[in-house]
């Protein structure tokens, strides 16, 4: 049996801080680097602001999920939205690209989502929400 | 208070006082935005000493004064940037725009040149 949790909550931006330090908690029984633990920190960060600022548009009573589960010295992690769904995931994922300038939003959160990850996966609907799989090793030489 | 304002000659030195995602980047844009537009800055110093996570909403932040500094023909600088924060600024390409200084005393020199000429 893998180790797991799994988090339920609703898209305000005072859920980022905490589900962040959720996920570097949980990551702590694998003897993380600082580095990894920033990374970590980092992917969720951007994951569940995605989730408030684009797939709900600031409508802070969507409902986003996190899961996390350790296999071996690898987490993985998926964050669910049941938001708007990305038209063009090509284009969302182009570093600087950024649907919403006028927020001042930089474009990378994909980009740096994707550097700090092993492997990432974006499922997207329109309409039906998002579904992003990562997985990062943690002390990986 | 989760940022702090100090202005020397026509420098302003922003003290960040929290952590830089999307939740309190919204909330220290417009009185950053303040703070430059009612006193005479031409240039914006950013003190990260007391910020230990950033995102790229924070990396957002810094662009959009960026411009707005640039505008004014200033520069915007850091001090006190954290070691695995600056990993992260350098793959946004942010160091191209805006320099990090050891010190306060050598950011001040160095931000006051332009203006003698």
């Amino acid at each position: 049996m893998n180790d797991y949790v799994h988090l339920f909550f609703n898209a305000s931006s005072e859920n980022e801080l905490f589900i962040r330090t959720a996920a570097a908690a949980f990551a702590l029984r694998l003897n993380p680097t600082v580095q990894d633990i920033y990374e970590v920190k980092t992917i969720l960060s951007e994951a569940v602001t995605n989730c408030i600022i684009h797939a709900y548009e600031d409508k802070s009573d969507g409902k986003i999920e996190v899961e996390m589960k350790i296999i071996e010295d690898e987490l993985h992690i998926k964050i669910k939205d049941y938001g708007c769904g990305i038209d063009d995931i090509n284009q969302a994922m182009e570093p600087m690209y950024t649907s919403k300038p006028e927020k001042e939003r930089s474009g990378l959160g994909f980009s740096i989502m994707q550097t700090f990850s092993d492997n990432m996966q974006v499922d997207s609907k329109i309409g039906i929400g998002t579904e992003i799989s990562i997985i990062k090793k943690i002390r990986k030489e | 208070m989760i940022v702090n304002f100090a202005l020397k000659k026509n420098i302003l030195i922003v003290r960040l006082r929290c952590d830089l995602d999307h939740h309190n980047t919204e909330k220290v844009r417009d009185v950053i935005d303040y703070n430059i537009e009612k006193k005479e800055v031409r240039h914006v110093l950013i003190d990260m000493e007391d910020v230990s996570f950033m995102d790229s909403s924070g990396i957002g932040l810094i662009l959009g004064r960026y411009k707005k500094i640039v505008a004014k023909d200033g520069r915007i600088a850091f001090i006190n940037i954290a070691h695995d924060i600056a990993k992260m600024l350098k793959l946004s390409g942010i160091f191209l725009l805006a320099k990090v200084y050891d010190n306060e005393k050598e950011a001040f020199i160095q931000l006051g040149k332009g203006d003698e000429i």
